[in-house]
């Protein structure tokens, strides 16, 4: 794909939590770069800070939470030490967000069309009549049959996968550069998430808009995604484009993630899954050195001792270990 | 929804009628209220039997219900057996009339003070302000009403003379014109109100800390946030409305304490309410007004009950009844 204009760069991103137990690095030093119309997969585990570099974006980030380095620029501008009043104007109107649980995202004592009438109110300076066609159009554009009637109902006569669409809906309502999806399909049932993903796809072409797309599975990274970023304990482990990633995974971390995606193969051969060994860190007792070293088969004791650093290894295609697995294509099936 | 109504309505006819058979055994159960003449040697026997007759007391307990049951449906609710022979709607109506300025005043002043400062307390949370909020709210709950009402008395009837320790008005005020007599009776309200209301705030402010705490945890906060909404819009329109769905409803269930009194405050303050009468009454086996006032509470508990339900259907687009 063509690279276009850079909409928004991350860099060196730093977000963390500071607990009565001790800080907990939940972003730490993450970078990461969207360009327009761009569809970036973020991947990784629960923990993985993801969902926080997010946050951060939007400046969402509560005490005890905080930014304390890095640089976010959005549209040429650094969003981070903005007043919360110039993100909360970006808020909802140039990024948006739809979040993981359709069926607390939205307010139970509100009509749909209220709610996704209150963004378009806050950002346009149209009358109440405009914002409640364009709702209504929103509605429809998002799949969702009789709009007029659906327009004065409330979250629990939908579904959840109707209430999904209600989310994008609102979160399209001021045509936003940049979506960011939050698991946003993960709480559904698999039909409803290919029809959920089949319309992200189908607004993101259409409106020309970049989307971050965050998940922690690979499949739908490798379905929606241009570029993919891989981010494991609050750092960027491995990135570049979705080909490369998929077809020559070099991260360990990685390369298990994509064995253990269940495919036709190991169906017929009946051969056990392969699974990555152990958990996520604590988030407050990180491991020296490489932070997957106590879960990678290839660690030796420089990784026990020293953080590797991201690095290019082929164009493009960067990693962050000092071994990376060298994987013949056909071995991994995506 | 009016089918559900009507529907709630009827089955408290059965509820209501057992309420007052349970009542009525159980005040029975004392024995009559004229035994304790028998040793007063100034009183002769067969007058004795002659009051026993009068009341029923010669019949079973059940015929004695039956017969007070009839007459009470069809809107005689009888005289005490005590208080010189006064109807029982008169005495009864008198002491509520003076248990509703004190339980309406303290709980419109609990209500108003205590909501805000619990949902103020949650949006800042350990800070100084809910610390010393939190402190007080467990303050006014542990605190004895009897205690603290004689505390007050003490500091500003006696030793300030500010206002009256007890009563409900100055004898020879009956007379005066509108306005002064208002003023007089707003006098001897303070002290009470002020006991009966510190503890309800202390509830009322941990409901609103608690309900509030739990709402701006919610997802949909988030996502009003991530619209764009101004702070205040976020917890005004989006949190508020979600946090005093249990606050609305609990309103009804306060309900049979607005008529039921309170028998502490009201015997620390000599105020002549439904509480004290209830219990008066009980206590000297007066059951024509026991009766009254103890099925009058119940009906209200049912009531509540009623209202609360039908409250939160009002507040809550979730909930339905059909």
């Amino acid at each position: 794909m063509e690279k276009s204009e850079v909409l928004l760069e991350v860099k060196d991103l730093k977000t963390y939590f500071y607990t009565d137990d001790g800080v907990v690095k939940a972003v730490d030093g993450m970078s990461y770069t969207i360009h327009k119309g761009e569809v970036l997969g973020l991947v990784g585990e629960s923990g993985c800070g993801k969902s926080v570099s997010a946050m951060s974006i939007l400046g969402l980030i509560d005490v005890p939470g905080k930014i304390v380095g890095g640089e976010i620029i959005f549209k040429g501008e650094n969003l981070v030490g903005k007043t919360p009043e110039q993100l909360r104007k970006i808020r909802g109107a140039e990024i948006s967000m739809i979040f993981q649980e359709p069926m607390s995202a939205l307010n139970p004592v509100f009509t749909i069309g209220d709610q996704i009438m209150e963004a378009i109110l806050i950002h346009q300076d149209v009358s109440e009549e405009e914002a409640k066609n364009k709702t209504i159009e929103l509605l429809g554009l998002v799949g969702i049959p009789e709009p007029e009637r659906r327009f004065n109902q409330y979250p629990h006569e939908l579904s959840g996968g109707m209430r999904q669409r209600v989310m994008i809906a609102m979160a399209m309502s001021c045509n936003p550069d940049l979506l960011i999806s939050d698991e946003a399909t993960t709480a559904l049932d698999v039909t409803i998430q290919a029809q959920i993903l089949e319309l992200m796809k189908d607004l993101q072409k259409r409106t020309g808009m970049a989307v971050l797309f965050i998940t922690h599975d690979l499949a739908l990274v490798a379905e929606m995604a241009n570029s993919v970023y891989v981010a494991y304990t609050g750092k960027i482990v491995e990135s570049g484009d979705v080909v490369s990633i998929f077809r020559r995974p070099r991260h360990p971390y990685t390369y298990g993630l994509l064995s253990s995606i269940p495919n036709l193969v190991s169906e017929k051969t009946k051969t056990p899954l392969p699974a990555i060994e152990g958990m996520v860190p604590n988030p407050y007792h990180m491991p020296l050195g490489c932070h997957f070293n106590p879960r990678c088969p290839f660690a030796t004791e420089r990784c026990r001792k020293e953080m590797p650093e991201l690095a290019e290894i082929e164009n493009n295609h960067f990693v962050r270990c000092f071994h990376p697995v060298l994987v013949n294509e056909s071995e991994v099936v995506s | 929804m009016r089918n559900y109504v009507i529907r709630r309505i009827l089955q408290m006819i059965p509820l209501f009628l057992g309420v007052a058979i349970v009542t009525f055994a159980v005040l029975s159960l004392v024995g009559d209220p004229f035994a304790q003449m028998a040793i007063n040697p100034r009183i002769r026997p067969e007058d004795i039997q002659r009051l026993k007759h009068a009341w029923g007391f010669d019949l079973p307990w059940y015929l004695r219900f039956f017969k007070w049951f009839w007459s009470m449906i069809t809107g005689n609710w009888g005289v005490s057996i005590f208080a010189g022979g006064k109807p029982v709607v008169e005495i009864v109506a008198r002491a509520i009339s003076y248990t509703l300025r004190f339980s309406i005043a303290s709980l419109i002043f609990a209500f108003v003070i205590a909501v805000p400062i619990g949902i103020y307390s949650a949006l800042h949370q350990y800070t100084l302000f809910d610390y010393v909020f939190t402190f007080f709210a467990f303050f006014g709950m542990s605190m004895p009403t009897f205690w603290f009402g004689f505390i007050l008395m003490m500091i500003f009837g006696l030793r300030l003379n500010w206002l009256p320790i007890g009563g409900v008005m100055t004898p020879g005020m009956e007379s005066a014109p509108f306005f002064a007599r208002m003023l007089d009776q707003v006098k001897y309200m303070v002290l009470p109100v002020i006991v009966l209301s510190l503890f309800g705030m202390g509830s009322w402010m941990r409901y609103a800390r608690s309900s509030m705490l739990e709402v701006i945890r919610q997802d949909y906060v988030r996502t009003a946030r991530a619209k764009g909404l101004p702070e205040r819009t976020v917890i005004f329109k989006h949190a508020l409305r979600n946090a005093l769905i249990p606050i609305v409803t609990l309103l009804g269930l306060t309900l049979p304490g607005i008529i039921s009194g309170a028998t502490i405050t009201e015997t620390v303050f000599s105020i002549p309410g439904m509480g004290r009468l209830t219990v008066d009454a009980m206590l000297s086996n007066d059951y024509p007004v026991a009766m009254v006032c103890l099925l009058l509470e119940s009906t209200l508990l049912i009531v509540g009950n009623l209202i609360a339900d039908l409250l939160y259907a009002v507040v809550d687009p979730r909930i339905r009844y059909s």
